[in-house]
């Protein structure tokens, strides 16, 4: 479903260059839940960015469902990411000119979907949150506008979720409440997802655990960390 | 430095962009203004310098009747009378057809008693003595300045011929004065000859124009003022010039009033920068609060940067318009040969006027208009600023007191402008007010077309539509100022043009009604609209006689200069077929016709105005046979001059004054097919050398209209040039407006927005911004127009013009807008989708 091949990625500011991926292999299997960690500024959010080809690599290929994504045009690589790909963004990143209602038809609008009102009303109440359909994103609370960002990368039912630390600034609770999305729609769903977490109640979902470290990939033991 | 300071400088250099628009909106405004008085400060100071250089250190000149003065009067009072400080002069202007018409002031002197008038002759070359003989012995002998003598390609010695009151004569170069600092501009144009030769080059026969006087106490003043005869005056040397002078005010009132509107369009730009560049920066402004500084801290930061953007402005405007000036004072000094007198400019002038002026607009005014958005940037608590729709719905809140404060100002304006009065200013003045409450109702039409179209742009373009027409509204604290501004820009090209159009109309409804005759006979003038050449009045005869001739009309046109005022008195042998061609302000034709024929006068509208006189009011007229009072007959309807004109019948100008000749001869042909013959014949009509312009009416009129349009040229030009700086505004405004929602987009491509969609919802969004200026330029246009017509040129020239709204034009200012804003929307749009978005999401 998900293949990186010697990927490698470094940004030059100035005269410094620094990689923060390097020679970089992955390989995610469809249906397959990926836990990653990391220090912050360790690469995460990159690597989410090359996945969904927001951003491209310096070196090295990602198939997403069979194509090579770094080959594409940006059209082509931007229609993958829109039928394929749900995002989950560190930071919400809601459209700040649409109401709530809006910034969930926006997905299934792109990928011209049907019944498109009553999939936002069953999302909306999924997520707890029917009552705020038509106040803008900037009205919400952070943990309110979260859902909101994890019922849009989700309602044009995507094959790929990548979530980067979807619960991180939420309370415990409200925390649970989107694992407890994710595990319904994604596993049961059979949909794949790569996420960003350091919440120890997420790790039980995960088929495996990858440690981000001075831009290598490290398998860790789901047990491990929990402990 | 500190951090602050830093921190604001690193803005304006990570916006190159925005900072680079901001000083160039300053620049362009600035840069049209100065430009505008350089080139009408420069024009008259070149016509003051060439009067200057010709009334020398003459303090007065006695002037005579209509024909001048005779010579024989100078020679006594100079040899029986013992005046000694005093020259003869004759001024004229000859044209040199080979080189590309070039037109030269040929001024006749008396060299022996120049030396206390006019020095320049000091510089004639090492065989000065030579060259002087030639001057007295050989016939129309010149002497010019080296330079002009080289672009003639003349040397001493040569002949070259040229036109004088239209007919060829050979002038002979006796030698050349080489230039120096002091005498350059003053010789810039001129021909100097022997008064001798300047009476028979002129056919001046034993006449002068007018003695050069150089006075010392009020004694000799009085001395002089008693041995002169009756319809002689005695005049400051100044009062000449002033005269012309008052000419020039006109013309430049025109200027004037377009550079104003430049200048109000340029303010209009400073401020929707400065503002758009605060407003920017609320979410930074309000995390700096939240960090601890001061609100005094944040408005003096805001400041300090536009201080440094008027300042950068303000150096790139002024060198902008040492360029645009330099074209422009081709423009004007082309408008002013057509229409007044002959002057070359061609050095730029500048004024610590146009200088202080210019510094005031850039820089002060920058600083000003960025005093209440720094006040409202500071003002604001440090968390509502970081939220983007708490500002927004702010403004939302404020539309009824916006829209409620701009019908009071528009009322206030008018109030302003129809206050009756003669002062200009006052006018100019309430423009502002009326302007500003437009600008102010702009937000309520935002949200009115917004209405409209949201559903509209959503059936046709999905939510991509909707997103476009509804982020101008959720927006509006930016785009109503984007929008004003084009808005008002466009608005003053439709004012302009339209006045210009309405103008025209007028003009040429005048000119088909006033230009009844069928051939039209004249000498050439060197100056288009005026008829400074004679005919002399064996010609009527001969035309007379033609047979195909059935009914002619004359005129003789003087100059009058009184009480340092110049008046222009046409004296018409009109026929009673030509009567319907007056129209009477003020006056039954009937009594009005009747009355003329007794010796009363008419007056134009434009005299009328500028002197205050209506029907049954007298005029005291100066006249070859002393002061003389008349009775005004009548106030018609004239856009020849906008000095005005006084017309009375030929028969009783003979009557008051001896000045012989006709300005122009028109005729009546039996048969409108003779019309041909007629004038053939008149051109092969033995004039004794007398070159003659005959004109069919059709030319006539044609070239008429042309040289209108010649005139309102410069205003064509302004025109471009102030859609340009509107262009620039609109571009910067939009580029501000994207870019800054450069996250938003990158948001939209994350989620798998297409560039082209992309592209297609920022164009959609300024396309709806534009129509919204257009729609509201267009009353606003039409308004300023209005004031144009009816209050601007109505109170500095008094004529009355019909009011012509042209679809065309508003068509076209529809377009303008919409083209400037889907242009300025082009780039941005562009970059926008070009943008990788995860450059576009980590962008705050
Ligand atoms: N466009 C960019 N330009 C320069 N440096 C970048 C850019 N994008 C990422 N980086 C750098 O790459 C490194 C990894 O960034 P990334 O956002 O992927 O970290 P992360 O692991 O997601 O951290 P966090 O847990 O804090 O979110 C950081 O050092 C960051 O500064
Ligand atoms: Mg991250």
């Amino acid at each position: 479903m998900v293949e990186l091949k010697k990927v490698s990625r470094s940004f030059t500011e100035g005269n410094t260059k620094h990689a923060v991926l390097k020679n970089f292999d992955l390989k995610i299997e469809k249906g397959e839940i990926i836990i990653l960690l990391g220090k912050s500024g360790s690469g995460k959010s990159t690597l989410l960015n090359i996945i969904s080809g927001i951003d491209i690599p310096d070196e090295g290929e990602v198939t997403i469902a069979g194509k090579d994504i770094t080959k594409l045009s940006e059209k082509d690589r931007t229609l993958v990411r829109r039928n394929k790909i749900g995002f989950i963004f560190q930071f919400f990143n809601l459209i700040p000119t649409l109401t709530v209602r809006e910034n969930l038809q926006l997905p299934l609008e792109l990928t011209n979907s049907d019944n498109q009102e009553e999939r936002i009303n069953t999302i909306l109440s999924e997520v707890g949150l029917p009552e705020r359909a038509d106040s803008y994103p900037d009205k919400l609370s952070g943990g309110e506008q979260q859902r909101i960002a994890v019922a849009r990368a989700l309602i044009h039912n995507p094959d790929i979720i990548l979530a980067d630390e979807p619960t991180g600034n939420l309370d415990y609770e409200t925390g649970l409440q989107i694992v407890d999305l994710l595990d319904r729609v994604v596993k049961q769903k059979g949909k794949t997802m790569i996420m960003v977490t350091h919440s120890k109640d997420v790790m039980g979902l995960a088929d495996r655990v990858y440690s981000l470290r001075e831009g290598k990939l490290t398998e860790t033991k789901k047990d491990s960390v929990i402990e | 430095m500190n951090s602050l300071n830093k921190s604001s400088i690193r803005y304006l250099l990570k916006h190159p962009w925005q900072f680079g628009l901001s000083v160039l909106g300053i620049a362009m405004g600035v840069a049209i203004v100065v430009s505008i008085d350089i080139a009408s400060y420069s024009s008259s100071k070149a016509f003051n310098l060439s009067l200057d250089a010709v009334a020398g250190k003459a303090t007065h000149q006695i002037t005579g009747n209509s024909d001048g003065i005779p010579d024989s009067f100078y020679r006594s009072l100079r040899k029986d009378k013992g005046i000694r400080n005093i020259a003869p002069v004759i001024e004229s202007y000859v044209s040199i057809q080979d080189s590309g018409r070039r037109v030269f002031k040929l001024l006749g002197v008396d060299f022996f008693a120049e030396r206390p008038f006019r020095d320049y002759f000091s510089e004639t070359d090492s065989s000065a003595g030579d060259v002087f003989n030639k001057l007295f012995t050989k016939p129309n002998s010149i002497i010019l300045s080296g330079e002009n003598m080289k672009k003639l390609n003349l040397s001493p010695g040569d002949s070259v011929k040229v036109l004088i009151n239209g007919k060829e004569k050979y002038l002979y170069i006796a030698g050349f004065i080489k230039e120096n600092d002091n005498n350059r501009s003053a010789l810039e144009n001129l021909f100097i000859t022997d008064i001798a030769s300047a009476q028979e080059l002129t056919e001046k026969k034993n006449n002068i124009d007018y003695i050069d006087v150089i006075i010392n106490n009020e004694s000799e003043e009085k001395i002089i003022n008693s041995l002169l005869p009756d319809g002689f005056a005695l005049q400051k040397s100044g009062s000449r010039s002033q005269t012309a002078e008052q000419m020039l005010d006109a013309f430049n009132i025109n200027l004037t009033s377009l550079s104003l509107l430049a200048l109000i369009v340029g303010l209009f730009l400073i401020y929707n920068t400065m503002t758009f560049s605060v407003i920017q920066r609320r979410i930074l402004i309000g995390t700096l609060r939240s960090i601890g500084v001061t609100s005094g801290e944040i408005s003096r930061l805001i400041l300090k940067e536009s201080l440094i953007i008027g300042i950068a402005g303000t150096i790139a405007g002024f060198a902008a318009a040492y360029f645009i000036s330099k074209y422009l004072l081709i423009i004007i000094s082309r408008t002013i040969n057509d229409l007044y007198y002959v002057v070359s400019v061609r050095e730029i002038y500048i004024s610590p006027f146009i200088i202080i002026k210019g510094i005031s607009l850039g820089v002060i005014a920058t600083l000003l208009s960025a005093l209440k958005p720094a006040k409202e940037a500071s003002g604001v608590h440090p968390r509502s600023a970081m939220i983007r729709s708490e500002q927004e719905s702010s403004i939302i809140k404020k539309i009824p007191r916006m829209t409620i404060a701009g019908i009071l100002f528009i009322i206030a304006g008018a109030v302003t402008l129809i206050i009756p009065s003669k002062n200009i200013w006052l006018s100019y003045f309430g423009i502002l007010p009326v302007i500003t409450g437009f600008s102010l109702l702009t937000p309520l039409v935002i949200i009115i077309v917004e209405k409209i179209f949201s559903p509209v742009y959503k059936k046709l373009f999905g939510i991509t539509g909707k997103m476009s027409s509804r982020s101008i509204l959720q927006n509006i604290s930016r785009t109503y100022i984007a929008i004003a501004a084009l808005s008002l820009a466009v608005a003053a090209t439709v004012g302009v043009g339209t006045m210009v159009s309405s103008f025209r109309s007028t003009v040429i409804d005048w000119l088909e009604t006033r230009l009844n005759a069928d051939v039209f006979i004249s000498a050439p003038s060197l100056i288009s609209r005026r008829n400074d050449a004679v005919l002399n009045e064996e010609i009527l005869d001969k035309i007379k006689a033609i047979e195909e001739v059935k009914d002619y009309n004359f005129y003789r046109e003087v100059e009058i200069f009184q009480d340092g005022k110049r008046y222009h008195l046409l004296a018409s042998g009109l026929s009673k077929r030509s009567y319907k061609g007056f129209k009477f302000k003020e006056g039954n034709p009937e009594d009005a016709w009747k009355s003329f024929e007794e010796g009363e006068i008419f007056v134009s509208e434009p005299f009328a105005y500028r002197n205050d006189l209506s029907v049954g009011s007298k005029l005291v007229l100066k006249t070859d046979k002393g002061m003389r009072e008349f009775r005004v007959a009548g106030v018609y309807y004239d856009y020849a001059s906008d000095q005005g004109l006084i017309t009375i019948q030929y028969r009783h100008f003979k009557e008051y004054w001896n000045a012989k000749g006709y300005s122009g001869i028109s005729v009546f042909v039996k048969d409108d097919k003779a019309i041909g013959t007629v004038k053939d014949r008149i051109q092969s009509l033995d004039t004794g050398g007398q070159q003659l312009v005959v004109r069919t009416y059709k030319f006539l009129r044609d070239s008429s209209v042309e040289i209108f349009d010649r005139t309102f040229l410069v205003a064509n030009v302004l025109q471009i040039l102030s859609v340009i700086v509107a262009f620039i505004g609109i571009l910067s405004s939009l580029m501000s407006l994207q870019l800054e929602r450069k996250r938003e987009l990158g948001i939209l491509r994350a989620n798998g927005l297409l560039p082209s969609q992309l592209f297609l919802m920022v164009n959609l969004q300024t396309l709806l911004m534009g129509l919204i200026a257009g729609l509201t330029a267009l009353p606003l246009g039409n308004i300023l127009a209005a004031i144009l017509i009816y209050i601007i040129n109505k109170r500095s020239f008094g004529w009355t013009m019909q009011f012509e709204i042209l679809p065309g034009i508003l068509a076209e200012a529809l377009l303008l807008s919409l083209a400037a804003a889907l242009l300025a929307g082009i780039y941005p749009a562009y970059k926008m989708s070009k943008t990788s978005p995860a450059n576009a999401l980590r962008e705050e």
